[in-house]
């Protein structure tokens, strides 16, 4: 009975831990993204505005998807774990902060949170917003898996990715029919599921990138580099022939109705997106699944 | 039309990248013939024996070779180096003997001949011995353990054999021994040869061999 106890109170501690961790990040958010200080100076009203709704509670999400990787172990005291946690924390905010303020300033660099969110209510910039920070999130913890609890590794392997994100949201524009800053300032629901699906292709072609073994910084970083480019190079080839072999058709007169009618705009939008992720995870079979190394035949 | 081009282009990049910079190809270097070891092989006096050849790849095969580098001086060591197709196949006959060899005066000779034909009949590492009537090389004390690293087990080359292959390299022919002692099919080599050739697990298996384990193990 009393170690089925302690397990629940070391639980509890735990618990009251985490929540005493997303207090410090909702201040540190106001730190680090000093233009949401509305989001925390006041109580929230969830109902008030749906786009301001969902890009602070996708931030509080990201955050928890990139704090669910850390496991703890008994092997040290409670205190030394805890203080391990703590600054495992502060480490993973401060970066994932720091990280979608700059996918912001790279992929919405003609958005601001004042106008879209809090003046125009724009959903759709909110959207785009989301899958960032789910994006973001996703791509921290894998690095942060990788960095084997080195500072050194986690900031070279941070910078490597957030620069490979960066010019994925960069190459949207080549792929989407849509006009991007035009879709989103005409709050233009298609882009924004259009993107949402595009940059979940791209992370999910990141994350199983990065998860590869890794024994030498360099060879491990250029074999990233090359699984990437042989992801583009594979990923246009599957939307091609996954519109050729479903027959996936748009009539050229309702692709010029893209930005008036926002039903078309929508489905639209989503098809786009879809065949993207679809294709993304195929490739990602055919780029990481099929290992071709190591099969030496003797003479 | 530009799309495709465009495609093509990066694919082209893709592969020209990969060809210059993979990690898988960085450290090995490429031979086209045994004389390009002396890139690899800077101090004298060295010999290369041929440990195994191996190929790679489903459609476009890429041919390895597995050398042994033995010094008079030092301890010796082992690489690897990518090869041509022609050269991986002509060579392969050859296995466990000597196919470069570069001596003290930096004479680089690449016949195939026995493993420590270089040092053999070289009176800075051995002697004649007179045995039962023939002269025997040997090495001595210091070089004790050369015919260990030339797989030679329990040979040890007499007159005719040292005299026999100087004529084939004088003649610029292989010389595998008198009774064929050594290469692919030498009674010696297949014994002593320090990574024995052995067919792989990818090699033995056959196709039909898999439907045919398949009605034994289910059916009989």
């Amino acid at each position: 009975m009393e170690e089925v106890l302690d397990r629940f109170l070391i639980r509890i501690i735990f618990a009251i831990f985490v929540c005493l961790i997303l207090f410090l990040y909702r201040y540190l958010h106001f730190v680090i993204y000093p233009k949401g200080v509305k989001q925390i100076s006041t109580p929230f009203n969830l109902m008030s505005n749906l786009p301001n709704s969902l890009h602070y509670l996708s931030r509080i999400l990201g955050m928890v998807i990139l704090f669910s990787f850390v496991e703890f172990n008994r092997f040290f005291t409670l205190e030394m774990s805890l203080i391990h946690l703590f600054l495992l924390a502060i480490v993973l905010m401060i970066s994932y902060l720091i990280s979608i303020h700059l996918m912001e300033m790279i992929v919405l660099y003609k958005f601001n949170y004042k106008d879209e969110i809090l003046k125009n209510q724009n959903l759709s910039y909110s959207l785009i917003i989301f899958s960032l920070n789910i994006s973001v999130a996703f791509l921290l913890k894998t690095v942060m898996l990788k960095s084997n609890d080195s500072l050194i590794i986690f900031i070279t392997l941070w910078l490597y990715v957030m620069t490979l994100l960066g010019l994925a949201g960069k190459l949207f524009i080549y792929y989407s029919k849509f006009q991007f800053n035009r879709a989103i300032s005409q709050k233009n629901f298609g882009v924004a599921f259009s993107f949402l699906f595009y940059i979940l292709g791209n992370t999910y072609i990141l994350v199983k990138a990065f998860d590869q073994p890794q024994i030498e910084k360099y060879s491990y970083m250029l074999r990233i580099f090359f699984k990437c480019f042989s992801s583009c190079l594979f990923i246009p080839f599957f939307i091609f022939f996954i519109k050729f072999i479903f027959s996936l058709r748009i009539k050229k007169n309702e692709l010029n109705q893209l930005l008036i009618d926002p039903n078309k705009s929508v489905n639209f939008g989503v098809a786009e997106g879809l065949i993207f992720l679809i294709s993304a995870y195929i490739t990602s079979w055919i780029v990481y699944n099929i290992n071709l190394s190591g099969l030496f035949s003797i003479l | 039309m530009n799309k495709l081009l465009f495609y093509f282009l990066s694919t082209l990049l893709f592969l020209t990248l990969s060809k210059l910079l993979a990690p898988d190809n960085i450290s090995l270097e490429y031979i086209k013939t045994p004389n390009d070891l002396k890139k690899i092989i800077k101090l004298a006096p060295a010999s290369a024996i041929l440990e195994k050849t191996m190929k790679k790849g489903y459609l476009i095969k890429t041919y390895y070779q597995k050398y042994r580098i033995l010094y008079a001086y030092r301890p010796p060591r082992e690489i690897i180096v990518r090869t041509k197709r022609r050269l991986a196949e002509k060579s392969s006959k050859y296995l466990g003997m000597s196919l470069f060899r570069i001596d003290e005066d930096k004479n680089i000779n690449t016949i195939p001949m026995p493993p420590g034909y270089l040092m053999t009949g070289n009176k800075k590492y051995g002697r004649w011995v007179l045995q039962n009537q023939t002269y025997y090389w040997k090495f001595y004390q210091t070089y004790r353990r050369l015919p260990k690293y030339f797989g030679w087990g329990a040979f040890s080359p007499d007159r005719e054999f040292y005299l026999k292959a100087k004529e084939h390299e004088k003649a610029g022919k292989p010389f595998s021994g008198l009774n064929k002692e050594f290469g692919a099919e030498g009674s010696i080599t297949s014994k002593f040869l320090p990574h024995k050739q052995s067919s792989s697990l990818y090699n033995r298996i056959k196709f039909g061999n898999l439907f045919k384990n398949y009605f034994k193990t289910n059916y009989n």
